[in-house]
């Protein structure tokens, strides 16, 4: 390669030590995920775990794809990336987080499902016929004050990932 | 292909070509994270409703072939990458060596892929009519790839997700489901990725690839690297949920 060549192509060569520096970063990261599994975060487990990945996917990003090097309008392109996604990401799980459904069940739903009062009685009867004929089906219902639906959506939202 | 290093008529210089032809690539890695962000979100929403049985799902995973394919994939993203340092400073057939590197851990990747496929198969653990995650524990003869510790352990650990979740069988489907699904979505990626390298080796090996016009190498590059990110993902999502116990 002459002098001239390498004058006309004036992008930026990574050298292999950068190179071989990131792969065993890399490694000792991947093992340090393993041996953090094994460890008992309680919910901070799941934390750890994706602020590991994401600080091995930010090393292969700026220096295997070499973003480190690229013309800033490259750069843009790829934060405006992770900006969309970490909207798309967001707005999908607050929506989760905060959603209450029509029998006041909040999110996650749980194994066992809540049964209107009006269901309860009919599979009451269902199950113990001679028992419950007498059961009647008008329930009183205590009037709820009308900031209650209000207090279930505004409850401190939980992290979606810490289970 | 176009022939080496040919400027086209709406660029001014061979660099502005390649910087358009990269900021072009990285706009469908960024549809293709959009994908697979999709796929993730609806994996933590299932964890989250279906935690005991998404840990337990986890726990009858290899977590030694898992681990391995981690470090092969890493490692043929270094090799890639000192594929695309070989164009750049021009060294021919270090080109077509790092390459056929990259091809060979792509091709050990699957390789233990279909190992770790085969054995969730006959471990009736592919979501269907016969799913059933208590197999091994149930039947220890038919599982001869699974020692007798680790089946004492998954025995004591499928009993405690049982107790949290009556209904454990029919929501680890979900978490293989999720399994297969992200893993051959991956795996899918993977094919089309060792399509390009061998169509790189074509090139490099015929010498088409210089200094002054790499592209192609840099681009398959970035499109390896990226598949590389999956996994680095997948990996503690599927493989380390709940080990720690």
């Amino acid at each position: 390669m002459s002098e001239q060549e390498h004058q006309e192509n004036s992008e930026h060569i990574v050298p292999p030590t950068t190179y071989l520096a990131i792969i065993l970063t890399l490694l000792v990261l991947t093992a340090t995920t393993v041996g953090a599994a094994f460890i008992n975060l309680h919910r901070f487990n799941i934390v750890v775990a994706l602020a590991i990945a994401t600080l091995k996917a930010t090393l292969v990003v700026l220096f295997f794809m070499h973003a480190k090097y690229s013309p800033k309008r490259t750069k843009l392109i790829i934060l405006a990336g992770i900006f969309w996604l970490a909207l798309l990401l967001g707005m999908t799980l607050s929506d989760y987080i905060t959603r209450v459904d029509y029998r006041g069940v909040r999110f996650p739903m749980t194994q066992v499902i809540q049964q209107l009062p009006a269901q309860r009685a009919w599979s009451a009867r269902r199950s113990h016929p001679q028992e419950s004929k007498s059961v009647h089906l008008k329930t009183t219902r205590a009037r709820r004050p009308w900031h209650a639906n209000l207090q279930r959506v505004l409850h401190p939202a939980p992290l979606i990932f810490i289970t | 292909m176009h022939r080496t290093g040919e400027l086209y008529g709406q660029f001014k210089t061979l660099e502005q070509q390649k910087e358009t032809a990269t900021l072009g690539m990285w706009i469908f890695l960024i549809t293709e994270v959009m994908f697979f962000g999709g796929i993730m979100l609806a994996y933590a929403l299932n964890r989250h409703v279906y935690y005991p049985a998404f840990a337990a799902g986890s726990n009858t995973l290899s977590l030694k072939l898992g681990g391995f394919n981690t470090v092969v994939l890493l490692a043929s993203s270094f090799t890639m990458a000192m594929a695309v340092w070989s164009s750049q400073v021009g060294k021919k057939t270090l080109i077509s060596i790092f390459l056929l590197l990259t091809i060979a851990l792509g091709f050990v990747f699957f390789g233990v892929k279909y190992v770790e496929y085969s054995q969730k198969f006959h471990h009736h653990l592919v979501p269907g009519k016969n799913f059933n995650i208590f197999y091994c524990v149930e039947n220890p003869s038919s599982c001869p790839d699974v020692d007798a510790p680790e089946l004492m352990e998954e025995s004591k650990l499928l009993d405690e997700a049982k107790a949290a979740d009556p209904d454990l069988n029919a929501h680890a489907q979900l978490y293989y489901s999720a399994y297969f699904g992200m893993t051959g979505l991956h795996a899918l990626h993977m094919v089309i990725g060792a399509g390009l390298l061998f169509w790189l080796l074509k090139g490099s090996l015929a010498g088409r690839f210089t200094p002054q016009w790499n592209t192609p190498v840099d681009i398959v590059g970035l499109y390896w690297h990226f598949v590389d990110i999956v996994w680095i993902y997948l990996f503690p999502l599927l493989y380390l949920i709940d080990r720690h116990k």
